[in-house]
């Protein structure tokens, strides 16, 4: 028999001595790991939650994407179509097209080929031009004649076939001028006004809403007298094929199409209904960003909630059970004075009378500490909530923190049993024979 | 008194005073001398209160004298260190009391060989626990707890354990105190093989039976005729 099982005799003799200290280290261990597995569980939800939040966002956003790409299908692309011979490269320096085509392309395209996939064909004559009236003011002067109407679209038609019932793009009735905001407020014109243009006298039936493009510096009026005043009869610059019903992927067929209509033309999409897409996205985005930061910023206010908590109640509840222990070894040792007189009587070191009670104690710590760990860990997992990715307490374990524990609990019994061990050790047997 | 190889203990003009808080000064020995040979069985009686107890704590290196020397084999136990005194006791001293003092939690196996604790007892040692348990007639209740054990079983397995580590002198405190006749005869005749194999023993007893023509008798911490 040497000491280790004298202790272990002892231990099953005074059971509940021993398992009341291990009671108290194994609920304070399992404060002790609960805390940061809980913490840990926490932080693992989160980022499930997350996760999973991302995906069903980028489901979202595909099916949105979706979404739009039908509504894009059904609202369609705005297409321009120029001359032959128009320089691109010059076109968007310039901001206006050079060059003109004849304006009965327009209703070929409309009319003779009443492609199903254009909706609305508009015809312009557009160039820069000086307006003498305003003080030679730079503007970009726009002649339409309207909509021209195609067959495909007879349900939306007037009887007589020749004018939409609500057309996108009201006409500009002779003797009127539309003008842009910018043109407008940097002029100081209002609607109702009349003034000149060129010599003519009209009366400006809008201010145009702005719109950030080169609208706002346009000023708009009929096809006709622009073609007159500018001596080009017979001549437009642009044919604007507007919510023409395609997608992206179909927008090649489209050209083809117009292209077997009129097949030197040049075709450029502009402001497309993508725009407006890309816009959604990105809003759609920014308002998952943002949700996707709050849900953080909660999770993060929860966890440092749970922390303070953590570590304030893992001290609380070792020093508790560092206090217990202490007394439940201090009346172990009054219960064993004879025992230790006896021991010291028989030649047993004080060292060794320390050892008894400081093995007991080392016991203890590593019992408690792996069966408060497996507790900690468990209730861990019932901390959080039940349709949480863990399932397992040992997904929360992690190796390094089980060591410190089997440090730090059969140390914190060592502290508890350090005073009695010392007093058992300083046992005069003298008194304690003489006593019995 | 003589110095030679042959004396085992010897107590010289040992006293011990207590002084308790409060209280006047107690003289529990005083000035006694008392030596012991190879051989030797040194009874002492004396009334309660007579010093008996304190006699034989200072003798066993338990109880540090007022004055005096307790040589012990050629050592002056006191001149020695706590742990050495301990040490000592481990080696040269048994003891065996009138309440056994037997560890509750231990068989008897165990608590003959609590003497060999801390290292745990070597093959020669735990033979001789066998013997000793045949010896005194232990060996069908080797396993029992001490609880289950009567009286008389109990001081025989306090006697086997103070012979365990073959001592030199063995100190017993009123070792048939509670025993009946056949018990106190096993005890003492243990005592006497002791002796006769060259140990020295030293009983005290408030039992005039065990008296003998070399019995001394204490009173009030002085031996008289």
């Amino acid at each position: 028999m040497n000491l280790l099982t004298y202790v272990r005799k002892e231990i099953s003799f005074r059971k509940f001595n021993f398992v009341a200290g291990l009671i108290s280290i194994s609920l304070a261990m399992t404060v002790w790991s609960a805390a940061p597995s809980l913490l840990r569980a926490l932080r693992k939800q989160t980022e499930t939650l997350l996760l999973e939040r991302e995906k069903a966002t980028k489901r979202e956003m595909l099916k949105l994407e979706d979404d739009y790409r039908i509504i894009m299908r059904d609202l369609g692309h705005n297409l321009m179509i120029l001359a032959p011979d128009e320089d691109l490269v010059r076109l968007q320096r310039e901001g206006v097209p050079l060059q003109t085509m004849p304006q009965d392309y327009a209703s070929r395209l409309a009319v003779t080929g009443d492609i199903k996939s254009l909706n609305h064909i508009l015809p312009v004559l557009q160039q820069k031009v000086n307006w003498p009236e305003q003080g030679g003011a730079e503007i970009i002067l726009c002649g339409t004649p309207g909509q021209i109407p195609t067959p495909h679209r007879k349900r939306h038609l007037t009887e007589d076939g020749l004018a939409y019932l609500s057309p996108i793009v009201p006409g500009i009735p002779p003797g009127q001028l539309k003008i842009g905001s910018s043109l407008a407020e940097k002029l100081n014109l209002k609607a109702g006004q009349r003034l000149r243009l060129l010599g003519e006298e009209f009366v400006l039936a809008e201010v145009l809403p702005p719109e950030g493009s080169r609208q706002d510096v346009s000023v708009w009026c009929h096809l006709d007298w622009m073609q007159k005043a500018l001596h080009k009869e017979g001549q437009i610059s642009i044919i604007l094929a507007l919510q023409c019903i395609c997608h992206a992927d179909s927008l090649q067929q489209v050209s083809k199409d117009i292209k077997k209509w009129l097949p030197d033309v040049k075709i450029e999409e502009f402001s497309s209904m993508v725009k407006a897409r890309l816009l959604a996205r990105k809003r759609a985005a920014e308002a998952h960003q943002t949700a996707m930061r709050e849900l953080k910023e909660h999770r993060e206010k929860l966890f440092r909630q749970q922390k303070r908590f953590a570590g304030f109640a893992a001290p609380a509840a070792m020093l508790a059970a560092g206090l217990w222990i202490f007394f439940l070894f201090l009346n172990n040792v009054r219960e064993r004075r004879q025992e230790m007189g006896v021991l010291r009587a028989l030649g047993m070191s004080e060292n060794n009378m320390l050892m008894i009670f400081l093995w007991k104690s080392v016991l203890i710590g590593i019992l408690g500490a792996a069966l408060g760990f497996f507790l900690g860990h468990s209730l861990a997992l019932v901390g959080v909530e039940p349709d949480s990715a863990l399932k397992q307490w040992y997904e929360l374990l992690r190796w390094r923190e089980l060591l410190l524990a089997l440090i730090a609990a059969p140390a914190l019994c060592i502290l508890a049993a350090w005073l009695p061990a010392r007093q058992a050790g300083r046992i005069d047997p003298a008194v304690m024979l003489m006593d019995a | 008194m003589t110095n030679n190889a042959e004396t085992i203990l010897r107590l010289s003009a040992l006293s011990k005073t207590y002084t308790p808080a409060g209280r006047a000064p107690v003289e529990a020995l005083s000035a006694v001398d008392l030596e012991l040979r190879r051989g030797d069985m040194q009874v002492i009686t004396g009334p309660s209160g007579s010093g008996k107890s304190t006699l034989l704590l200072c003798a066993g290196a338990l109880m540090r004298p007022s004055s005096g020397q307790v040589i012990m084999q050629g050592s002056d136990l006191y001149e020695l260190g706590s742990e050495e005194r301990a040490e000592w006791r481990a080696k040269h001293i048994g003891f065996v009391f009138q309440q056994f003092h037997l560890i509750p939690f231990l068989d008897i196996s165990d608590n003959i060989l609590v003497a060999t604790l801390p290292g745990g007892a070597s093959t020669e040692q735990r033979q001789r626990a066998e013997m000793l348990i045949e010896r005194f007639g232990l060996v069908e209740r080797r396993g029992n707890p001490v609880a289950e054990l009567s009286v008389g079983e109990r001081q025989r397995v306090a006697l086997a354990r103070a012979l365990l580590m073959q001592p030199a002198l063995l100190l017993a405190d009123e070792p048939t105190g509670n025993l009946d006749e056949d018990n106190a005869a096993i005890v003492l005749q243990a005592m006497r093989d002791f002796s006769e194999q060259g140990g020295a023993v030293l009983l005290v007893t408030h039992n005039k039976q065990l008296e003998n023509p070399r019995s001394k008798r204490l009173h009030k911490g002085h031996f008289v005729k």
